[in-house]
């Protein structure tokens, strides 16, 4: 029998305990009960759900996947039932799952965002993610994240009717990515992650047109991974809240590069589709390379402030 | 009308050995197709359900959806045809390596009670695969099969003659052109069909018209396979639908198919 105890992981982000540093990511997850079976949820630090808009809706016509080389296109186009909807028959289920609730929070309009924000305040989530990042949708999403000033506006106008922790999910297609995250905290963010999807485009040669209704499309997946991680490196500086990040994260060691750039913890998405074990690999090698190191905490590893 | 049985079976994420993978056919125009036989102690496949594949060694990102060919005795069998580079390194796979599959995965052929007309069960192509696993379940004088190809067939032993049709776009074996050319739903019970999208359409067309039940298996492009991603979007008249968690078989006359 193996009675050790597994090292202790645990963090505190914005007053909310995660049981570890390991988080699904928006889109990548449903609301958590999809992966059922297919591994112990119980064993991740957070669910973030997949993107919500106050009313229901249904995404974009056309192709939404496109597999690149080491990454994934989509267009998905934040189809979702609403937060109504989301509320009543799939929140519930999704407290009982035991990792920490994220809601991920979209919007075409700044109307719409408050109001969305304002229904989730009154559940029981533990914390919001505030999506300006979405690259697939015409109006709102990503157009919120591109520019500090668009960036402010949103995260005021949520955090003046949520008091739920509020985390702001970053664009990597914004020019001043630094200037965004700044504005945003400075706006009432408590933490910030990254990156959402990078803008991208594919043609099918055969039809001789983009492979996608919308021209554009977002890539995700190894590919992105030191791009992702040279921004959260570039935020980490540039901010003092805790910063979550993700891109392309699929094994234990590119999840301790995150945490040498100064992530407080991370998101793991097109991972799990190969793999649905992938984020629970990832925390039993965290916990491995913690005691192996002797680490008190995964904070240690950030290189900020010494490279 | 009987609803696609949408029970929410036993799935696993499991590494397998791959014990057989024979090319079954090769054809000029067409990519190879093999067997694909695996060892398996995970839930036992409803004919209808798919597996997310992916070899271990794999090139690709994503697995592949693959529908359920054979099964039973601790093995389950696809047959996998060569269309891009992750079917083709499924194809190409070497008995002993190790595959990766999430699954069993979707719905199932519907079970119809008080079945007194035989079923029609119509594969075009590797669309033949859900097809063939349904019928070694069914009692022999209970279907009639028809598959069409485009050249020589394959896949269908396992099935006697008298109750099978086939046709091929050559003329190569069976009728000379395409199953819909000269299939009448009117004397089935209901048509399960499985195949290319203009033949699907053909049939859903053909059966709303001879008011015979149709049920089809459509294929999209899959990244979670579970329902999670909603990249496998199929439109219906009852709103989105997933392809992989509320089908892959949908009633017909319920499918959108785009123009």
């Amino acid at each position: 029998m193996n009675n050790t105890q597994k090292p202790d992981l645990s963090v505190e982000i914005a007053g909310v305990r995660f049981r570890n540093p390991v988080m699904a990511a928006s889109g990548t997850f449903g609301y958590g009960r999809e992966y059922q079976g297919l591994m112990d949820l119980s064993r991740l630090g957070g669910i973030c759900s997949k993107g919500l808009t106050l009313h229901p809706r249904e995404g974009n016509r056309g192709r939404r996947l496109h597999e690149t080389p080491s990454g994934l296109m989509n267009s998905i186009g934040l189809e979702n039932p609403g937060i109504p909807h989301f509320i009543e028959k799939e929140l519930p289920a999704m407290l009982e799952l035991g990792p920490v609730v994220i809601a991920n929070l979209s919007g075409s309009t700044i109307e719409e965002y408050r109001e969305g924000a304002r229904l989730l305040s009154d559940t029981d989530i533990d914390m919001i993610e505030l999506n300006i990042s979405c690259p697939n949708v015409k109006a709102g999403g990503m157009a919120f994240g591109l520019f500090p000033d668009d960036a402010a506006t949103v995260v005021r106008a949520v955090r003046r009717v949520s008091r739920k922790p509020l985390m702001v999910k970053l664009s990597p297609n914004a020019g001043d990515l630094a200037g965004v995250a700044l504005a945003c905290v400075n706006a009432g963010a408590d933490v910030l992650s990254l990156v959402n999807t990078f803008k991208a485009l594919a043609f099918d040669i055969r039809r001789r047109k983009p492979v996608f209704d919308h021209g554009t499309a977002g890539l995700s997946g190894p590919a992105i991974k030191p791009l992702a991680l040279r921004m959260v490196w570039d935020v980490c500086a540039a901010v003092q809240v805790p910063v979550v990040g993700m891109g392309g994260i699929a094994s234990t060691e590119d999840a301790l590069e995150f945490f040498m750039a100064g992530a407080a913890a991370i998101q793991v998405g097109t991972a799990t589709f190969p793999r649905p074990s992938a984020m629970t690999e990832i925390i039993e090698g965290l916990e491995l390379f913690k005691e192996t190191e002797g680490l008190h905490s995964l904070s240690e590893l950030s290189l900020q402030g010494r490279c | 009308m009987a609803e696609t049985n949408a029970t929410s079976h036993d799935r696993v994420f499991l590494s397998a050995t791959i014990i057989a993978n024979p090319i079954i056919h090769e054809g000029s125009g067409e990519g190879a197709v093999s067997e694909l036989q695996i060892l398996w102690n995970g839930p036992q496949p409803e004919p209808g359900q798919f597996f997310m594949l992916r070899l271990e060694r794999s090139g690709v990102l994503l697995g592949r959806p693959i529908s359920v060919f054979d099964s039973g005795r601790g093995l389950v069998s696809f047959l996998i045809a060569e269309r891009g580079r992750g079917s083709r390194e499924l194809v190409r796979a070497k008995p002993g390596e190790k595959l990766e599959l999430t699954g069993p995965l979707g719905n199932s052929w519907p079970v119809l009670s008080g079945v007194h007309k035989p079923l029609a069960l119509v594969g075009g192509g590797i669309g033949i695969a859900p097809l063939i696993y349904l019928a070694k379940t069914l009692a022999p004088e209970s279907f009639h099969f028809y598959g069409g190809f485009r050249s020589r067939p394959y896949g269908l032993e396992g099935l006697s003659a008298q109750n099978c049709t086939i046709a091929s776009e050559d003329g190569s074996a069976g009728h000379r052109g395409r199953i819909p050319d000269f299939f009448k739903p009117a004397p089935y019970q209901a048509v399960y069909a499985c195949g290319p999208t203009p033949m699907l359409k053909r049939l859903t067309a053909d059966c709303a018209k001879a008011g015979v039940p149709c049920f089809i298996s459509l294929e999209e492009r899959m990244a979670c396979g579970v329902g999670a991603c909603l990249g496998c979007t199929v439109r219906t008249t009852r709103g989105n639908r997933r392809c992989c968690a509320d089908g892959p078989i949908f009633p017909a006359e319920e499918v959108l198919f785009d123009e």
